[in-house]
């Protein structure tokens, strides 16, 4: 068979995270996750005898550089599937090319929800699936008293409207938010850490993204602060920002994800192995990494159905698909095209690992539309915290 | 307002009226992920059911006299009116005005936009509904000051009496008899009338 034969024999998929600029680390990990998948696919046969054949891009976490990018995958490239963004406003510079195109944008991010596109799949956590559980435990845990610390966008915006309303539910306050640039520096946190040793909140609510969470959580531990006095939570600080920051200055502080590097299933052993054998034994694998991992297969699964990339039949295909991903059994919900999910929280141990300490029973179904979000939402009925935190018992010294 | 507005939208019982197509179903899930209770019907019902609390109606531009007719503006407020319209030519726009639709929804018909009319649809009607409230509330106050004004100058001529002294007496009579101000002025001015007209008769 003549090789140009065999290269338009390939399923081309666009892949479309930066590897350059502020969420470079998160997005090379969600990259990884891309490229495992595929290389796992493509040994086995491929999808259909067929290979999958990645045509990347590093969009460098500029929104214009992912529409643009975007435009070149549908336009000249000529694929209708693409993997990836991270930040919100990726994901809407990104959008309006997939729809127009009538192509299909698999997103592994947790978002801050209240969207819908018949040309979206997402496999990121919704606030129902991340932020009722973190203010849940943080409550029982801690204390009602927040401080909020973001990056300047949507998603800590929206993120912190959430986890307010359920801080005040409960009888909570927040005592100050701030947002600070993305590409801020440790010295931009100085004067909120000084903020926040003024005010004692109980728990510090945590939405800076990107390069800026390794700077925000080290200007915090260089002004003597730990996590044993109050404890850093966040729903996107990851093994790749812990990496960044060192296991010292992470130590004790708090995430809430379905997915952490060392959950004890079968499937997620076998992916941290491959993972680290590909790509190095020190390469943190995250959250992000896992939905790009399991969305790729999602992909091929349905793509093994319909025997056609067409949007339409792939979508049809989609809906409603399931996969033994690392973090459990996660399924495309047909009613919004989110995924079924495992919320966890895991603190930060010594070693700079996650140890998760509160674990649901089961898959939570995605609801994107959720506005008011209540502390005592059914599927908490299911969320076990299995350990309390290890510093309760002295923060009575601190008051 | 606006949080309410947001907050409640789970509790809004929105009825759809759209013939059983794609499109109509793209509006039905979306609706059903806001998290609406909903209902479909066609074709438009006549009377508007009075149980919902916001309608999307779509506008047939060869049947607007019967949408003019179904939507008439008088009686009680109708329920949040969202409109859907294939055209902007000033003939559909125009009965969209006179129909006082709140919010309208061009075609086609795409999940993105459903959420942010629904909202601020929901908070023109509350205002609007405020408002009218007031406004009413504004034309009793000022119909019982001009009955009480009108009983006070009578008595102010018949008795001889100060302002201030009619006012009194009107209260006062108003308190024994367990009636407001304005049912004592209605009664003074009534009596009033027919004591004119016996003395015209005479």
């Amino acid at each position: 068979m003549p090789r140009h034969s065999e290269r338009t024999q390939s399923w081309r998929v666009g892949v479309l995270f930066s590897q350059t600029g502020v969420t470079s680390v998160i997005e090379k990990t969600q990259l990884n996750g891309t490229l495992l998948a595929i290389e796992e696919l493509n040994s086995a046969g491929g999808v259909l005898g067929r290979q999958i054949e990645p045509v990347i891009y590093d969009p460098a976490s500029e929104p214009y550089r992912f529409r643009d990018l975007a435009l070149q995958l549908t336009n000249v490239d000529k694929v209708n599937v693409i993997f990836g963004c991270y930040m919100s406003s990726t994901r809407k510079a990104v959008l309006p090319v997939v729809e127009r195109h009538n192509a299909l944008l698999f997103y592994p991010t947790l978002y801050e929800g209240f969207e819908f596109s018949p040309n979206v799949i997402y496999t990121g956590a919704a606030p129902n699936q991340n932020s009722v559980q973190l203010a849940h435990f943080l409550m029982e845990s801690f204390g009602k008293r927040f401080y909020f610390v973001g990056s300047n966008y949507i998603y800590p915006y929206e993120s912190n409207r959430i986890m307010r309303d359920l801080v005040r539910q409960s009888g909570g306050e927040i005592i100050d938010e701030r947002y600070l640039p993305l590409d801020a520096v440790e010295e931009d946190f100085e004067s909120v850490v000084v903020d926040i040793v003024k005010n004692q909140p109980d728990v510090i609510f945590s939405t800076v993204v990107g390069q800026a969470t390794a700077h925000f959580y080290r200007a915090y531990a260089r002004a003597g602060l730990n996590s044993d006095m109050i404890p850093i939570a966040s729903l996107t600080t990851n093994e790749a920002d812990i990496r960044e920051m060192g296991a010292e200055v992470a130590c004790g502080h708090y995430t809430s994800a379905p997915y952490f590097e060392g959950i004890e299933t079968e499937e997620n052993e076998c992916f941290v192995a491959r993972f680290r054998a590909r790509f190095g034994a020190d390469e943190p694998v995250t959250s992000g990494a896992e939905a790009a991992y399991f969305q790729v297969h999602l992909f091929a699964e349905a793509l093994k159905k319909s025997g056609d990339i067409g949007t339409e039949v792939l979508r049809n295909e989609l809906m409603g698909g399931e996969y033994s991903a690392p973090q459990g059994r996660v399924r495309i919900d047909p009613d919004n095209g989110h995924t079924y999910l495992w919320p966890r929280i895991a603190r930060v141990d010594a070693n700079g690992r996650f140890v998760v300490v509160a674990t649901t029973s089961s898959a939570v179904k995605p609801d994107p539309y959720l506005v008011s979000p209540q502390v005592n939402d059914w599927s908490l009925r299911q969320f076990k915290i299995m350990q309390t935190a290890p510093h309760m018992a002295n923060r009575s010294k601190l008051k | 307002m606006a949080a309410n507005v947001l907050k409640t939208l789970r509790d809004l019982r929105v009825l759809v009226v759209h013939p059983h197509d794609q499109e109509g179903e793209i509006l039905i899930r979306q609706l059903d992920r806001i998290g609406c209770q909903i209902e479909a019907l066609w074709p438009l019902p006549d009377p508007l059911p009075a149980m919902a609390d916001v309608i999307f109606i779509t506008i047939q531009e060869d049947a607007l006299d019967d949408l003019r007719r179904v939507c008439s503006d008088d009686g009680p407020l109708k329920p949040t009116l969202i409109a859907l319209v294939s055209y902007e030519a000033p003939t559909v726009l125009q009965a969209v005005i006179d129909i006082n639709f709140d919010a309208v929804i061009t075609r086609p018909i795409r999940s993105f936009g459903v959420m942010a009319n629904l909202v601020t649809a929901r908070q023109v009607w509350l205002r609007e509904k405020a408002q009218r409230e007031k406004a009413h509330k504004l034309q009793r106050k000022m119909m019982s000051i001009n009955k009480i004004n009108q009983a006070k100058s009578m008595l102010m001529d018949t008795l001889n009496i100060s302002e201030k002294e009619a006012y009194k007496l009107i209260r006062d009579r108003a308190m024994s008899k367990r009636v407001t101000t304005e049912e004592m002025a209605v009664s003074i001015i009534n009596a009033n009338e027919l004591l004119q007209s016996l003395q015209k008769s005479d």
